[in-house]
């Protein structure tokens, strides 16, 4: 399977244990187990450099990630696309447990779910490897969809001050995706909102 | 009422350009029907029984002129020249083509109407009092929060893959019109001791399978901190809400397995972590979307001395006046229904001709704006006094006059078996056999209020469950019958209707209706209404008249 | 409800949502008068299978078998759920005659 990283295909160095002995592994090795692993092997996974944990929809991040300095990776997996509760997790896992490295989503997903994963704070997805190119197109097609979002959310580097008023819950996407609409001055409908409307 | 500025119209038409796309995309073969399925189900676009359904959302039920014009153009050049109005306050179209949606979607859009999240499993339409902003008995206009809700909801990026839909219900007065107590999220404004407007917020009420009336979790939250509450509930259910049962996935059943306190603990603590980020309503933001809805300034009128007159020539008028204006709050005004149920028509539809009247209506006679009730009527709600007669006039030429809101003739049904891929049997018909059964004015003012409502199939979309008769269609050895429920009720004691006893045969509906009202003509003390007959007698003297004392 | 081993194939027109069934030239016709009747398993299963290539084609969607009655000149539904695709909804689209308002 490939991965695409914020848009861009990356090796995927990740191998998992595979009925393998621990011991057997060599420390340089990017290892990810699964939580009931993590648990289990506990100290014995200390040596290992890149240590990642695949969580399932029912887990409960925030039990899981005790350690999260431990962790490079941390992957939400989605059994039907239609399973959403990876999005809250992935957001959950960003806001509240310190954790710092990468988000990964695997499983059944849509295109059309780019921007949710995302704005979750999920930088990467698991693909297959035929599909890999056209997948980082369409994250990138995706993120400049939609020149604004309606809610504040992980990943939309937005800065609210400049957005539709002085402290709005709505806010202009990157400013990458603003600058492909701006293109010339913009008909102002609300004459109060004039001053807000700063670039 | 909302105007949209920059960022709503590119959202509006960014969203219409995702769509045109996802179409080409299905049609092109390289989206799988169940694939297709959930994303145009996020633009209301069903597969029903004869055709496509398009689900065109109106928020919390309010519409322009405008709006109204366009949906009257799009019914007469991509459907059959006639709209649905809903038991959501939305409008459904019932015969569009696949492949002229995106051309439909671009024609709302240019009016700032969309059909974002009508269906699939997300926060669909936040429904609202219809009689906001004109009703003497309001806190404050609910429609105000029922916007803020929408643009927080609007593709949430966490919430589009929720266990199930999820319905949320704004009040904003003292009655409530919005049946709260029926939503996955219910909002009721109240005072607290000070004085400041906050919310209430039940959650956990809902019709289908298991209905039932939700349960308040929180007795006042403050405004600014309205969508950071909601987030802790949305997220709690997101993560917790079964997955497994598709009738078991609705967050009435979180409740209830779970147990209220330790939801509520879920809740509280969640809401605790982010209720001073970023989801804190600032106090511009509020002001910018409550301007949008300054109650109009509007001259408070004396009694108008032609409008008592005509009410004494025209015994008909006066009839319409009793069952179909509310008080405004503003002397010399009135809020006007204007009925979808005329004896032995379809509930809740309009033709194209109709909604270009009802537009004309609007901006002759209030101020351009219109109402969706959710009892599938219209509403006019800034009407003049000295305006009524001629108002009235020109609906009756147009088939709206029907004189019976609140009565037993204002059928609320659902689209059944006729439409509806869901349905086990028809609802329509039975709705159109009882208005013409029940036509003679008189006797419809002499039952007085009552609602009746007529559901095709246990998804209850007809909302049977808060009927003070309901009737629920359901399929014996492939024959339609239809079980009876009586005392449900969707107002401030809100109840689900209990079984009168066996369904009765398609042909014994309207027997049986009549029965029922029979019996209470009986035994009805004083001007009692048939509610209030019911919740007095229990149901017992109703299933002994219907169905004998074996 | 009387049991038949009379089937005919359905879906409906994935670019217009129509009603359509599947006739013996492979054609998806809006007629059920026209529509092929498979009366045996054997011909059952070969209507699904070319209902599957129609859906791959994204001719239709949804297709399903439903029973009809045997030995009618014309297929006759078993189900009223189909009676109603067949011929439309049973209620007209045409509201009542408007009152005059005086």
């Amino acid at each position: 399977m490939a991965l695409v990283k914020h848009g861009h295909v990356v090796d995927n160095l990740w191998e998992t244990l595979d009925g393998r002995d621990l011991e057997t592994i060599d420390a340089t090795t990017a290892l990810l187990v699964g939580p009931a692993e993590l648990k289990a092997l506990g100290e014995r996974l200390n040596r290992f450099g890149r240590l990642g944990v695949t969580v399932a929809p029912g887990d409960d991040v925030r039990d899981l990630l005790e350690h999260p300095e431990r962790l490079a990776l941390v992957v939400v997996t989605f059994p039907k696309f239609n399973d959403g509760r990876a999005f809250s997790q992935a957001r959950l896992v960003r806001e509240t447990t310190g954790f710092d490295g990468e988000i990964r989503a695997t499983g059944h997903i849509l295109r059309d779910q780019l921007t949710f994963l995302r704005r979750s704070g999920v930088d990467a997805i698991e693909v297959p490897d035929e599909d890999a190119e056209s997948w980082a197109k369409a994250w990138d097609a995706e993120a400049r969809r939609f020149k604004g979002y309606y809610q504040p959310a992980i990943d939309d580097h937005s800065n609210r001050a400049s957005a539709t008023g002085s402290s709005a819950i709505r806010r202009w996407a990157a400013p990458a995706t603003v600058a492909a609409f701006t293109t010339g001055a913009i008909a102002i409908q609300d004459a109060s909102c004039a001053g807000a409307w700063a670039y | 009422m909302y105007a949209y500025d920059e960022f709503d119209h590119a959202f509006v038409r960014d969203r219409a350009n995702e769509f045109r796309e996802q179409v080409a995309r299905r049609l092109a073969g390289e989206l799988t029907e169940d694939e297709f399925k959930p994303l145009r189900l996020m633009n209301g676009l069903y597969l029903q029984l004869h055709a496509y359904m398009l689900r065109v959302a109106i928020p919390y039920g309010t519409l322009s002129s405008r709006q109204m014009r366009r949906l009257a153009f799009i019914a007469g050049r991509w459907d059959r020249g006639y709209g649905h109005f809903t038991t959501r306050q939305n409008i459904q179209f019932n015969w569009p083509r696949l492949v002229d949606t995106p051309d439909i979607l671009d024609s709302l859009a240019e009016v700032e109407m969309h059909a974002i999240q009508t269906s699939g499993n997300c926060i669909r339409n936040v429904t609202a009092d219809p009689f906001s902003g004109a009703a003497a008995d309001e806190i404050e206009d609910s429609r105000v929060w029922a916007e803020i809700i929408r643009q927080w909801s609007t593709l949430h990026p966490e919430f589009t893959f929720l266990p199930r839909k999820f319905k949320i219900a704004v009040t904003g007065a003292e009655n409530d019109r919005t049946a709260v107590k029926f939503h996955d999220i219910g909002l009721r404004m109240r005072r607290n001791a000070e004085g400041k407007a906050g919310f209430e917020v039940i959650v956990g009420g809902g019709q289908g399978r298991t209905p039932i009336v939700g349960s308040t979790i929180r007795k006042f939250l403050p405004k600014q901190q309205l969508l950071a509450y909601l987030e802790a509930v949305l997220r709690t259910y997101n993560l917790l809400g079964r997955r497994d049962n598709l009738y078991k996935a609705r967050i009435k059943i979180l409740l209830a397995e779970t147990g209220v306190d330790a939801f509520t603990e879920a809740v509280e603590a969640e809401f605790e972590r982010i209720r001073d980020g970023a989801l804190t309503l600032p106090e511009d933001e509020i002001r910018r979307i409550e301007a949008h809805f300054s109650p109009p300034f509007l001259l408070a009128e004396p009694p108008d001395p032609a409008h008592i007159e005509a009410k004494h020539a025209h015994p008909d008028l006066a009839a319409w006046c009793r069952s179909n204006i509310f008080a405004h709050r503003v002397p010399g005004h009135a809020i006007v229904t204007i009925s979808l149920k005329p004896p032995g028509g379809i509930p809740g539809d309009a033709t194209t001709e109709q909604m270009e009247v009802v537009a004309d209506l609007a901006d002759r006679y209030s101020r351009g704006e219109i109402r969706v009730t959710h009892e599938q009527n219209l509403v006019l709600a800034d009407v003049r006094e000295a305006d009524l007669f001629a108002l009235w006039r020109e609906l009756g030429r147009a088939g709206l006059a029907t004189a019976n809101i609140g009565l037993i003739s204002d059928i609320i049904a659902c689209p059944g078996l006729d439409y509806c891929n869901l349905a086990n049997a028809r609802a329509i018909p039975v709705a159109q056999r009882i208005s013409r059964h029940f036509s003679d004015p008189a006797l419809v003012e002499e039952i007085g209020p009552i609602t009746l409502n007529i559901s095709g199939c246990i998804n209850a979309c007809g909302h049977h469950h808060a009927g003070h008769i309901g009737i629920l269609g359901v399929d014996k050895h492939g024959e339609e019958f239809y079980q009876i429920t009586l005392g449900g009720a969707a107002d401030d004691d809100a109840a689900v209707g209990r079984i009168l006893g066996p369904a009765v045969p398609y042909d014994g509906v309207v027997e049986a209706v009549e029965c029922v009202i029979q019996t209470y003509r009986a035994i009805r003390k004083g001007d009692e209404r048939f509610i209030d007959t019911v919740r007095r007698t229990g149901i017992t003297p109703f299933k002994e008249a219907l169905y004998g004392t074996r | 409800m009387a049991k038949s081993s009379h089937r005919i194939m359905t879906a409906n027109r994935l670019s217009d949502g129509v009603v359509v069934y599947l006739d013996a030239q492979e054609r998806w016709v809006e007629s059920l008068a026209a529509a092929d009747v498979a009366e045996t398993e054997a011909d059952a299963d070969s209507l699904t299978i070319r209902a599957e290539h129609a859906v791959t084609a994204r001719l239709v969607v949804g297709p399903y078998l439903f029973p009809v009655e045997p030995d009618e000149a014309q297929a006759k539904p078993l189900s009223q759920r189909e009676h109603i695709r067949a011929k439309g909804p049973t209620v007209g689209t045409d509201l009542p005659v408007p009152e005059t308002g005086a």
